[in-house]
């Protein structure tokens, strides 16, 4: 809201005496945050007023002139003009010599075709108060101008603008005599607001506008005045200047007088023109309802409007003439041509008023202040006021006898009882601020007044213009506000018993162990957008999911819920290899949406399922997810690069898995190759990962090479190896605490073997059946592969594998013995259960 | 044979001795490393070695010769063994002088594993949370897909009151949104214990329907709740006083503004002077000295209401602050989606 400081100085006696940063530091810490200061004259620096001494034809060009003028210096000053409209004695307005006006221009001394110039005179646009460049401002001869004056005063561009951020629930600061309420209750001085009196003439205005409410629930009350005789013209200069400062266009001296009001009361008036209103026996009506489903207004912004019913109209008759509390009607507004107007002011609900701007898409001074909470007891004042106005603006015309003023209900005064102690526990302001009298005090300078008592309470009304007000707590914060928040103490609060917790130590410890391993791994963490574009998500999710729709987006690239954190990682790999970054390594822990709850389903506020609740509308899946492209290592002056194969990748996901302090001793992590089932994955080297806990196996994740499909999709060139993780499937799998195992004390055996096998046999197949081999198990601490081998020396369908095991007991030294018999139980069972040679 | 034959063969073995003897005093000296030297202690003493060859010789001298050429070759054996020993030392000084000449160019790159490291965000993210946690607060999370009841109406915004402007939404569903802020998971917390006391710390992603320099669709939130039997404004600025001297600066004062939340009453904007200027005025603080980090307040009877606590026995206060805005301050980042880009010459920097 924009306030003006000249306005609120006719508005508080003694203002003048305050300086503007005491004002705007006031009103910032009484809540009414100043987001900026608007100084016109600062921009009118050396811009003086000036009479033109002398003017000569330029010697050299016709259409310049050579003026002498005193701008209060003890010489007159030279000056070349190219304006045709000054004469010698005119009042002018002169920028000297190190002037910088509002549209750019530096004053400097110049020579003009020969002749020295030594400032300029100035039009309106060169000052920014206006478009209009014909001809310098020629100041009114009646004027009372001094040579040498600012100028700013003289062109009524001495006010100051305060541009304030009212929050939503102080209505009564959305105007001049609010916001000089406030200031006078903040600095102790009188408030001096205008009285809502008009001169009344001519008939009654019965005879000449019946209004009717037919929705007293949309429309509490409703008053008009009919005012005969307007002379419609333009406001007077100072009057479209305040407007324009305040941010509203000059229309008419009509409309412009229902803005001033708003501006002034804060109250939003609407004019309209009499006789464009269907009459009954000569009386206007006015008819407050709701629209009928596809009704047509068209409003003054000249758009056709399509109304429903849930629209609260003015109507006249026949037709819609108003959007109650948002615009007017194009067909009944004030023109140059109307001599009757009917003025309205009224009080609309709330809620009303803003579902019709919104479902409109309109935003207007009036429908803002309606929203919020305008003061039913004001509709008669702001009334009366604007009638006056009008008079004078227009002073022929007459305001016919009596007010048409419908109110179905009386309204409400609040009253609110306040306990000082519990002011004094919620605020924890020093008992020396809060006796009962300067309380009282306090409250009563922004209107609230003393009622009586209440027990240990004091009583207080609240003003109808406070809608805020409705509890003792809402007292509360006004009494603080008052005071001020530096007069609280700084103290620290006492828990009096334990808190809740609501995340385990386990997720913590997960998620604080996957980034510093994926980190020591020289993964650099991401964070993204939940959303992104469908048709890439389609690759990403499961059979059974469905993408989760962003009813508004933002656009298409914004539309989705994310099915898996891989897709925005390879955005941000695209977005670093356009701008020169290999070799990426980058991961994200975030939840993905899936699914979701059958519609209409409500939540249960009681659930006692934690925070993370389990009546989330969608099943939101925390997860770990990593992309790795380029090379292994780079380049060296000693070593070659190394690009990033699969192995690489499914060697971090392994580390990560052994570093988390899975239960061991119930299961295990496998990886099966998963082929063509993972969409987005390269069928090559798909994997899925699962734990394995005796028959049962959890899948916790998947890697694996990015799909070629996905990456002609994106328009990736290289390949990009990817795994994703559930960390809800993990957390299970943790152990509480890690439980040392001693080491051992006795030594082991390392023997290594070689076997054939069939081609497509997968190792894990090996390894299985090596730890399920009985007569080793008992001494079997590890396996390792160290060389797979597939050539020409060996027989077709055929491949190698060499591995190591290490054979130790917990409790002894191994014999020759044991240790060649445990070998023999190992390859005697790779033979008969996977047909294995030994080489 | 006599006397004599064996005189001469015991004359013989001396010279044979004392010619081993020559042989060795000359060719120790020259050999040019270790191996040669040993390869020679094995010619000269090997139990193949040319002492052994002579020392044969020796059972066919008489009884009474033996200790005589016996003492001789012991003494060229030790004479060998000496030069062995020296020759040793030589040849190892040599080889260490050798190394000690040697020089790599240590101004070549190292052999580096290049690290990755923690976004930004959430670096400031763990800042945030380890100073609440210092100060008594346990963590909370919650959904980011979230019933219109928590996220709105729970939290004292009701459909059609004109704070909801305050949050422009995005909507999945009919009562359906994604949270526009963290406060869901205060009024989550606080049904889930039931009953104060809580102190929680609230955080993660949030989403408002908006997009521009300063403004992300989605960003980072952590807000405080600490809620018991009697807890006051002074406690709040207490709080946020040492929340915030750890956070930006040891000596930054906090100044509370009146301010309008639904779902605090009062409510109150919070600034901390200026940790550039000091407060004297700079661009960061745009000249004011003061710089606003949050909102808070006073948690309002009705969210009190609404969870089931009874709000003439319990007090609370809250507050909320947008990780992105910390590091932006923090770091000097003056474009917010420098943070969703994910730009490695961006990340690396932190």
């Amino acid at each position: 809201m924009r306030v003006s400081i000249n306005w609120l100085k006719k508005l508080v006696n003694g203002l003048e005496e305050v300086s503007l940063e005491d004002i705007a530091h006031k009103l910032t810490m009484a809540g009414l945050e100043v987001e900026a200061v608007e100084d016109p004259a600062s921009r009118l620096q050396r811009v003086v007023v000036a009479k033109i001494l002398e003017k000569h034809q330029h010697p050299k060009a016709d259409k310049l002139s050579l003026c002498v003028v005193d701008a209060g210096a003890a010489q007159p000053v030279r000056v070349v003009c190219g304006a045709p409209n000054h004469q010698e004695g005119d009042w002018v307005v002169f920028a000297q010599v190190g002037a910088s006006l509002p549209n750019g221009m530096d004053i400097v001394e110049a020579t003009i075709r020969g002749e020295k110039s030594f400032g300029m005179l100035c039009s309106e646009a060169e000052l920014g108060i206006s478009k209009n460049h014909d001809g310098i401002i020629i100041l009114s001869p009646q004027g009372d101008w001094s040579a040498g004056q600012p100028a700013a005063a003289a062109l009524g561009q001495d006010d100051v603008i305060l541009e304030l951020g009212i929050t939503p629930n102080r209505p009564d600061a959305l105007s001049h005599v609010g916001i000089a309420r406030e200031l006078g209750a903040l600095l102790g001085l009188r408030l001096n607001a205008p009285q809502g009196n008009c001169v009344e003439r001519g008939g009654a205005v019965d005879a000449k506008a019946l209004v009717q409410i037919e929705d007293a629930v949309g429309c509490p009350r409703y008053a008009c005045r009919v005012i005969e005789g307007v002379e419609v013209a333009a406001s007077p200069q100072w009057l479209q200047n305040r407007l324009e400062a305040c941010g509203v266009r000059a229309i008419n001296n009509v409309v412009d007088v229902t803005n001033w009001v708003l501006l002034e009361l804060g109250h939003p008036l609407h004019a309209f023109d009499w006789n464009r209103l269907s009459a009954e026996n000569g009386r206007a009506q006015v008819v407050v309802r709701r629209a009928r489903q596809g009704e047509l207004l068209k409003t003054i912004d000249d758009e056709e409007r399509k109304l429903s019913v849930e629209d609260l109209v003015i109507a006249d008759g026949q037709r819609p003439i108003a959007l109650a509390g948002v615009m007017g009607g194009a067909d009944s507004e004030v023109s140059q041509t109307t001599e009757t107007v009917l003025l309205e002011s009224a009080y609309f609900k709330p809620a009303t008023v803003r579902k019709s701007a919104k479902r409109h898409g309109l935003h207007t001074e009036a429908s803002h202040r309606f929203e919020r909470g305008c003061d039913p007891n004001g509709v008669e004042r702001a009334l009366n006021r604007a009638a006056s106005l009008i008079l004078e603006l227009s002073p022929n015309a007459q305001v016919l006898r009596g007010t048409v003023d419908v109110q179905p209900k009386e309204h409400k005064v609040h009253e609110v009882s306040l306990r000082i102690d519990r002011l004094a526990a919620l605020s924890g302001l020093p008992s020396s601020l809060l006796d009962e009298r300067a309380v009282s005090e306090r409250l009563q300078s922004i209107g609230i007044e003393v009622v009586g008592r209440d027990g240990q309470a004091i009583r207080f009304r609240v003003p109808s213009f406070r809608p805020d007000l409705l509890r003792e707590v809402d007292l509360i914060e006004e009494v603080v506000r008052l005071i001020g928040y530096d007069q609280v103490p700084s103290a620290l609060p006492a828990p009096t018993q334990k808190s809740p917790a609501f995340i385990t130590e386990q997720n913590l410890t997960l998620e604080k162990t996957l980034t510093q391993k994926l980190i020591g791994w020289g993964f650099h963490e991401a964070v993204n957008f939940a959303f992104g574009p469908e048709a890439l998500f389609n690759f990403f999710k499961t059979s059974s999911d469905r993408l989760i729709e962003v009813k508004n987006p933002l656009g298409e690239e914004m539309a989705m819920l994310r099915p898996s954190l891989l897709p925005a990682l390879l955005q941000n790999l695209i977005h670093n290899l356009r701008h020169g970054n290999r070799n990426v390594r980058l991961f994200e822990m975030a939840t993905t949406f899936h699914g979701q709850n059958p519609k209409g389903q409500t939540p249960r506020p009681s659930d006692a399922d934690g925070p993370q609740g389990g009546d989330a509308w969608a099943a939101e899946a925390p997860k770990v997810a990593g992309l790795w492209s380029g090379s292994t290592w780079g380049l060296g002056f000693d070593r070659a690069e190394k690009p990033v194969d699969f192995f690489d990748l499914k060697g971090v996901v392994e580390d990560l898995l052994g570093s988390v302090n899975l239960k061991r001793e119930s299961g295990r992590i496998i990886f099966e190759a998963a082929n063509d089932e993972i969409e987005f994955l390269h069928p090559r080297s798909a994997t899925y990962i699962y734990w394995r806990a005796g028959d049962i196996k959890t899948q916790i994740g998947v890697v694996g090479e990015i799909h070629p499909y996905v990456s002609k999709h994106l328009n990736l060139e290289e390949s990009v190896f990817v795994f994703e993780l559930n960390l809800a499937s993990v957390v299970p799998l943790m152990e509480e605490v890690v439980i040392a195992k001693p080491l051992p004390r006795f030594p082991a055996v390392k023997r290594d073997f070689a076997v054939l096998l069939e081609e497509n046999l997968p190792a894990s197949r090996m390894l299985q059946a090596i730890w399920a081999c009985e007569g080793v198990a008992p001494i079997l601490e590890s396996v390792d592969i160290f060389d797979v081998y597939r050539g020409a020396r060996l027989p077709e369908g055929k491949k190698s594998i060499a591995f190591s095991v290490v054979l130790r007991a917990a409790d002894r030294t191994l014999n020759e013995e044991e240790v060649q018999n445990g070998a023999d139980a190992l390859l005697t069972s790779l033979a008969s259960s996977l047909g294995a040679e030994i080489r | 044979m006599g006397n004599s034959e064996s005189k001469t063969d015991i004359q013989e073995l001396v010279n044979a001795l004392s010619q081993l003897r020559e042989e060795a005093e000359k060719s120790l000296p020259e050999a040019a490393d270790e191996e040669q030297l040993n390869d020679l202690r094995v010619s000269f003493l090997g139990k193949k070695g040319k002492l052994s060859g002579v020392l044969r010789l020796m059972g066919k001298l008489p009884k009474e010769a033996r200790p005589e050429a016996g003492k001789v070759a012991n003494e060229v054996r030790d004479r060998i063994n000496t030069l062995l020993s020296e020759n040793l030392t030589r040849l190892e000084n040599a080889r260490l002088a050798a190394l000690l000449q040697e020089r790599i160019d240590v101004t070549l790159p190292g052999r580096s594993v290049p690290m990755g490291g923690q976004h930004v965000l959430n670096q400031t993210r763990d800042l945030i949370l380890e100073v609440l946690a210092g100060l008594g607060f346990e963590l909370a999370r919650g959904p980011e897909v979230e019933h219109d009841f928590y996220n709105f109406e729970a939290l004292n915004i009701p459909e059609e009151h004109p704070a909801r402007d305050m949050q422009d939404t995005f909507y999945i569903d009919d009562g359906v949104v994604l949270r526009t802020h963290t406060s869901p998971v205060q009024i989550r917390s606080m049904l889930t214990a039931k009953e104060p006391p809580l102190r929680v710390a609230c955080f993660g992603r949030v989403y408002r329907h908006d997009h521009d320099v300063t403004h992300s669709p989605m960003f980072h939130q952590i807000e405080g709740l600490f809620v018991d039997k009697q807890v006051s404004i002074a406690d709040l600025k207490g709080t946020l006083e040492i929340f915030t001297q750890k956070i930006f600066d040891e000596t930054a004062k906090v100044r509370l503004r009146p301010s309008f939340f639904p779902f605090t009453e009062p409510s109150v904007e919070v600034d901390i002077s200026c940790f550039a200027c000091k407060g004297a005025g700079c661009r960061l603080c745009s000249h004011t000295g003061w710089i606003e980090i949050m909102g808070a307040g006073m948690v309002d009877p009705e969210v009190f209401r609404m969870s089931g606590y009874d709000p003439e026995a319990c007090t609370g206060f809250a507050f909320g602050i947008g990780v992105e805005r910390v590091a932006m301050l923090r770091h000097g980042v003056s474009d917010i989606r420098l943070f969703f880009e994910n730009d490695l010459r961006f990340l690396n920097q932190f």
